[in-house]
């Protein structure tokens, strides 16, 4: 288990130097670099302040050039300063990390406690009214673009009932409520529809009608018997749901002003912050292959079959592996 | 079950129809017209300066004051609180400053003097060399004595800072020298009279060495300003808290967050809601909420002193042709333009307004004639010019300014100008229009001014931040740079006319509207300041008084 994770951990390397690489192409592509940016709201810049900045920020110089200094400074754990406002990346990043965290975490919880009953309702009474509505409700749920929820939310709860702040995150937990629904809307309706098929195929098993058939009672049935067998998939959906969360909602920060790292991104690319933007979205890359490790990882604890399939896999790993013994030590063994 | 299946369809798809509406729905329906400015399309209103706003009164002595207020910024958001940063260009960021910081000099708009601030005097003979007396009882947040010493810091600092609008306020600036611990001297490079107007503007407050060294990223905050800063999250809010030991006085309220709210409908809510009591981003959709709720908002006004309007690429075959020009300032109709970009919040210039100049910059040209609407003068224009139905391309990156865009595209089809609008975001439209890659023939911008004509070289002189023509005259950017040199305010104000007349002539471009700021605040707050250019809007008079 634990070389799997180190695996897992090392194929971070060529990954972040592959999405780096192509942070920095497709910025060079976008129209507009960081000096156009300032220029756009410069009232007086000079000539020779002009050239300042040129020079400063490399612009003089080849995009491969300005990969090849950000790489370095990489490499010793740097991931610099932003072009635009000079403010050390990993201190904003770790700043807004919080506010991303809290709200993943938030539309985690309630999408999962919304989706998982309403998906194993759903799978039980197959077919009825029930069903259908929540297949409707599944089907609006993956429909609706955030941005249009958002304010529909904001309309509603903050506006017409004033339950809710509007805007920010200066009002504690109240701030977190209407941000954390808009983010777990497409959760729930994602999971809720993957939650049903699964418990749908597990409920049909032959295990499942010998139990009832012994007369094991049909809660005991769902929560012992069925359940178990359709985490899996559920986890998955979950898994890319948070991961995607934790990567930054930008519309949802937008929308709510909340201060999370989608909208640092956002802002980074809107200025042409190359080395923020670049920064960010490393992050944001390690967020979300470290959460798909533990999601592969709770694999493991959830179905014991998994499991021992990363134990047979490593006896396997070892029994291929060349001895390493001394010479001396070797042909001893072989007598 | 098929029926039913019908009829849960139905009712599901009434109750989400009903829940649009209802959400939708504003808390009273808005009835009558609000207090607005502008006027019905098709009748252009006079452009009439506007009354420049009083200074603010103090609150009630028996007043019961708020301790905190918070302040809605509009897209305006503060993502650094340097001055020494590129970044720190924004309003949001001026407005900051000017409670944190102190400047050297202080300037009335309405009289154009320069009154004391933390020089208690000035004097030049030459306007090559500068002598300021400082206040003596001047301490910075973390304690430390203001002496002559900081000044020459702060600008040295200043001098360095690559790009910025701090650095081009201090360039003219040879040497600068603490003749003692409360007089500091400037020689600068070449006579040059706008030297103390620069002194006033608000990222020229100054600075501690000791702060910035000890904090990189948010030692620059450390001023000698009325208010100090508490927290600030980049590009998120700032709160800032009362200064009580500030030389100028105790400043009514305890502590001021400005909020960047990106998303227009939320800063609505927020004012509706009572989360914020002063918004400077409202919508002009959104604004009759207010108007029409008098007992618990009030609505202040101001046009901007920046034209919105459009600048002719001067280096293109097409737009370089001045009857093409005229052609196309006389086939668009400005008030049109001015009303489908902006609403109420648009002002169109009269036919009778000639010059390009800032709403409320000195030596403004009033006499210069104007470029009425006339398509009929516009064809006869277009038939002499050298256009031969290319497809002209505007570029706009603001939604206001490419709404008036869609406006000149019809408008010009009409008289045979096939148009197409490259509609981008800033930085984009920064690169697009830069001389080497020019693709546009026109574009539709800001231009920027502040009440200081020498401001005109920022829109008019080859190379400057704002010159989206490629505008080159030669007599232009001479009289531009003599007009810096001249110490008779006559004769400068006659060289600044001649400049505008020279502009007008060559018709580089032309204003399509004043845009209108609107800012809505909940009644009992007083102390506000917003003169038309928003380098001088202050907050620091800010309260609220609870009971009025």
């Amino acid at each position: 288990m634990i070389r799997y994770v180190l695996m897992r951990i090392l194929w971070l390397i060529p990954v972040i130097i592959l999405v780096s690489f192509i942070v920095f192409a497709l910025m060079e592509l976008a129209p507009g670099t960081i000096l156009d940016a300032i220029l756009a709201q410069a009232e007086g810049m000079t000539p020779e302040g002009r050239e300042q900045l040129i020079r400063q920020h490399n612009l003089d110089r080849p995009m491969i050039y300005r990969y090849g200094v950000y790489m370095l400074n990489l490499l010793q754990g740097d991931l610099g300063v932003s072009d635009h406002t000079g403010l050390d990346i990993w201190t904003m990043f770790i700043n807004r990390l919080p506010n991303t965290l809290i709200l993943s975490f938030t539309a985690l919880v309630i999408g999962a406690s919304v989706s998982i009953p309403l998906g194993i309702a759903a799978a039980r009474k197959a077919g009825s009214i029930t069903d259908n509505v929540i297949a409707v409700f599944s089907l609006i749920g993956m429909s609706l673009p955030l941005f249009w929820l958002g304010i529909l939310l904001l309309l509603l709860f903050a506006q017409q009932l004033a339950w809710f702040p509007a805007g920010g995150n200066n009002h504690g937990i109240r701030s977190i409520i209407l941000p954390a629904l808009c983010s777990s809307v497409g959760m729930i309706a994602m999971t809720t529809r993957q939650t049903r098929s699964n418990m749908l195929e597990v409920l049909r098993a032959d295990y499942l009608r010998t139990a009832r058939a012994k007369g094991v009672p049909e809660e005991a049935v769902i929560r012992k018997h069925a359940l178990g067998n359709a985490w899996i998939p559920v986890i998955t959906a979950i898994g890319t749901s948070l991961a995607a969360q934790l990567a930054g909602s930008v519309v949802v920060e937008t929308v709510f002003a909340w201060p999370g790292i989608g909208r640092m991104a956002a802002e980074a690319v809107m200025a042409r912050d190359v080395t923020a933007t670049t920064g960010v979205i490393i992050m944001t890359t390690i967020l979300y292959v470290l959460v798909q490790l533990v999601v592969d990882i709770m694999y493991a604890f959830v179905d014991p079959r998994i499991k021992s399939q990363y134990i047979n896999s490593v006896k396997k790993a070892k029994r291929k592996k060349p001895p390493t013994l001394a010479p001396a030590a070797a042909g001893g063994t072989s007598k | 079950m098929k029926n039913g299946k019908k009829t849960l369809a139905i009712i599901l798809s009434l109750v989400m129809c009903l829940m649009l509406v209802a959400a939708c729905a504003p808390a009273d329906a808005p009835t009558g017209q609000g207090a607005t400015g502008g006027g019905e399309a098709g009748s252009p209103p006079v452009t009439q300066p506007p009354a420049l706003p009083e200074p603010p009164a103090p609150p009630r002595e028996e007043a019961n004051l708020a301790e905190h207020i918070e302040i809605i910024l509009d897209n305006n958001q503060i993502g650094v609180l340097n001055p020494m940063s590129p970044a720190s260009h924004t309003p949001g960021t001026n407005q900051t400053f000017t409670m944190i910081h102190d400047r050297l000099l202080n300037y009335n708009i309405e009289s154009g003097e320069f009154l004391p601030a933390l020089a208690t005097t000035w004097h030049t003979d030459d306007y090559q060399t500068f002598i300021l007396t400082l206040r003596d009882d001047v301490y910075f947040h973390n304690g430390d004595h203001f002496t002559a010493a900081d000044v020459v810091f702060t600008v040295n600092h200043a001098l360095d800072a690559a790009g910025t609008n701090v650095q081009a306020q201090w360039s003219p600036v040879e040497t600068v020298t603490a003749l003692d611990d409360y007089t500091v001297e400037f020689v600068l490079r070449d006579l040059n009279v706008d030297f103390y107007f620069n002194m006033t503007m608000p990222m020229t407050g100054m600075l501690n060495e000791r702060a910035i060294n000890e904090d990189p990223d948010l030692g620059a905050a450390v001023g000698t300003g009325a208010f100090r800063l508490r927290e600030f999250v980049s590009n998120d809010f700032v709160t800032v808290e009362r200064n009580d030991a500030w030389w100028g006085g105790v400043m009514p309220t305890q502590s001021i967050t400005l909020r960047f709210i990106p998303e227009v409908a939320a800063r609505t809510i927020m004012m509706q809601n009572g989360e914020a009591q002063i918004c400077l981003g409202i919508g002009s959709e959104d604004m009759r909420i207010f108007t029409d709720d008098p007992d618990n908002f009030f609505i202040t006004l101001q046009t901007v002193n920046n034209p919105q309007g459009i600048s002719f690429n001067m280096a293109n075959p097409i737009t370089a042709d001045p009857y093409f020009r005229r052609a196309v300032v006389h086939g668009i109709n400005r008030a049109e333009v001015a009303i489908v970009a902006a609403g109420d919040w648009g002002l169109p210039p009269g036919d009778d307004e000639g010059t390009l100049w800032g709403f409320q910059t000195e030596f403004r040209n009033n006499d210069l004639p104007g470029w009425a609407f006339d398509q009929d003068l516009a064809r006869s224009y277009l038939e002499r010019s050298s256009y031969n139905g290319e497809t002209v391309e505007i570029a706009a990156a603001v939604i206001t300014n490419v709404r008036g865009a869609e406006v000149i595209q019809q408008n010009l089809s009409r008289i045979g100008i096939n148009v197409v609008i490259n509609q981008m975001d800033a930085p984009s439209l920064a690169a697009h229009w830069a001389a080497e890659d020019n693709r546009s023939q026109i574009v539709f911008h800001g231009f920027q001014f502040t009440l200081n004509s020498a401001s005109a070289r920022h829109n008019f002189v080859p190379g400057g931040a704002q010159n989206r023509a490629n505008y080159d005259n030669a007599e232009v950017t001479r009289l531009l740079n003599e007009a810096a040199t001249m110490t008779d305010r006559d004769e400068r104000e006659a060289t600044f006319m001649r400049v505008q007349e020279l502009i007008h002539d060559d018709l580089v471009g032309k204003n399509m509207m004043w845009r209108i700021f609107g800012q809505v605040a909940a009644n009992g707050i007083g102390g506000m300041y917003f003169p038309p250019d928003t380098h001088w809007t202050d907050f620091r008079h800010v309260y609220w008084d609870l009971d009025a």
